[in-house]
């Protein structure tokens, strides 16, 4: 607990947090789930995420209706990330809201959302960057990384190596160049012919194959960044020629595939944490994100662990994955450096990081 | 114009391909996946001084970088857009009438709402390692 307990005043000096605890209710609605969460002095009390079901049947997140949707459910997870957290509105002591990056319109519904409660309840309002809180997601379990840590943080959109010095010192050292390493899981499932989602089918069927069974190009892209466009166009002209051979090519190797396109995706990734631990010395080792649900490379990672010498964290799932509480824990951290927004500030599709 | 390269060529190619398409705002590039059309944005965006993380836009749809030279650049895909009106709710018209320049992956999915000036970009493997870059100025 040596983070919160920075905040415990105990020489009684005037502070805006003194003798108060601070509860923060955050949001999220950059893509497809809508989220609340309320954190009380750092500790999550609740996160509570409403999933969008009707994505699936249309092979990916529609954004159109996404927003729609968000709007539909933004009070009602609201209400019950209060109720959960045992907290009144009146209570919070400031709103949070995912600023960046993600779908714009969805954006904009968590972000109009929050703003006008904040305004409404005379509360300061806190935006967070969405990758930034993926980082910061390693911090809300009792078993966290000390400072500074690496993180790699991988979902659908995004593939970073991120060093953390401090709860709002993060920078990112390597990303990738074009595809994120979950866009390279549901495409590659895609060209096996796989139904969306596809990631979490290939690590389901790559369970029963052989990692090795084939070879597909991996990149050579220098310092941290990332690349994995190649890999995809690998796996397509290697399916193409196996299947003139044999039309049942897939449906006959099915799982050896999977197990083989997910050791490449996680060879390159793992590649480039070994790398970024040899250049920075920092051997507290997270990784982040919906990709981090991946069995392979959770696995990876933790054996790399053993054989380097690293300690790795990985989040509880709940975490990984886009969700509100990662957002309430960043606000917390924001809210204790006095890092506020002003009330017209507006939602970016932009990634940079401020 | 006719233009092949592959990786160690393609400074030159979108060197070229900029000449040629500078005086038009909205870029389409035609291709199967696997062509390289976030390749050449990539490297394009790269050569306008673009400082920002360039990346495939097929999950966010739209991605807004900025350049020394060519302004704010917005790097749409409109793979996963089922037709004009989720295109437009989404966005991509605001972006597409913003005078800014547009480069867009997958065109086909809501070609009603392209403006009707537009340079086309058609990009195909020849094999595994090379491309061809076509455009029609």
């Amino acid at each position: 607990m040596s983070f919160s307990s920075e905040n415990q005043n105990e020489t009684g000096n005037n502070s805006s947090t003194e003798n108060n605890s601070v509860r923060i209710l955050a949001i999220e609605s950059s893509c497809d789930d809508t989220s609340a969460s309320v954190c009380i002095d750092g500790r999550i009390a609740s996160n509570y995420v409403a999933n969008q079901k009707v994505h699936e049947q249309y092979g990916g997140v529609v954004p159109e209706l996404a927003s729609r949707a968000h709007m539909q459910n933004i009070v009602p997870v609201v209400d019950v990330a209060l109720k959960q957290a045992g907290i009144s509105l009146q209570e919070i002591d400031a709103i949070a809201f995912t600023q960046s990056p993600g779908l714009i319109g969805s954006l904009l519904v968590g972000a109009q959302f929050a703003k006008s409660l904040a305004l409404a309840l005379s509360k300061p309002l806190i935006a967070v960057h969405h990758m930034q809180a993926h980082v910061l997601a390693n911090l809300i379990e009792e078993n966290r990384p000390s400072f500074p840590f690496l993180c790699l943080t991988v979902s659908g959109g995004h593939t970073q190596i991120v060093l953390a010095r401090s709860p709002l010192e993060l920078e990112v050292i390597g990303e990738t160049i074009d595809d994120a390493a979950g866009e390279a899981f549901d495409k590659s499932a895609k060209l096996l012919g796989l139904p969306y989602p596809g990631g979490p089918l290939v690590d389901k069927n790559a369970q029963l194959g052989n990692p090795l069974a084939f070879k597909f190009a991996e990149p050579q892209i220098p310092e941290l960044n990332f690349s994995f466009s190649g890999l995809k166009t690998s796996v397509l002209y290697f399916l193409q020629a196996k299947q003139k051979e044999d039309e049942k090519f897939i449906e006959n190797n099915l799982n050896d595939l999977c197990a083989s396109v997910q050791h490449t995706i996680i060879q390159i990734l793992l590649k480039k944490l070994k790398k970024a631990v040899a250049q920075t010395g920092v051997k507290n080792v997270c990784i982040a994100g919906g990709v981090s649900a991946n069995s392979g490379l959770r696995n990876a990672l933790q054996e790399a662990g053993k054989k380097y010498g690293w300690k790795t964290f990985i989040p509880p799932f709940q975490y990984c994955t886009d969700n509100a509480g990662m957002i309430a824990i960043t606000a917390y951290y924001k809210y204790k450096a006095g890092k506020f927004s002003e009330l017209d500030v507006s939602p970016t599709a932009r990634a940079e990081w401020n | 114009m006719d233009i092949q390269f592959n990786l160690s060529t393609i400074k030159e190619a979108v060197q070229s391909l900029w000449n040629a398409g500078k005086d038009t705002k909205v870029w389409v590039f035609h291709g199967e996946m696997g062509a390289g059309k976030t390749t050449v944005i990539h490297a394009l965006c790269e050569q306008l001084g673009v400082k920002q993380a360039i990346s495939s836009p097929t999950f966010a749809i739209i991605n807004e970088y900025n350049s020394p030279i060519a302004g704010a650049i917005y790097h749409m895909d409109w793979y996963r857009m089922r037709d004009e009106e989720e295109a437009i709710q989404a966005g991509i018209e605001d972006c597409l009438l913003s005078g800014n320049y547009c480069f867009v992956e997958w065109p086909e999915k809501a070609e009603n709402i392209l403006p009707e000036k537009v340079f086309n970009v058609y990009l195909k493997a020849t094999d595994h390692e090379n491309r061809l870059l076509t455009v029609n100025a």
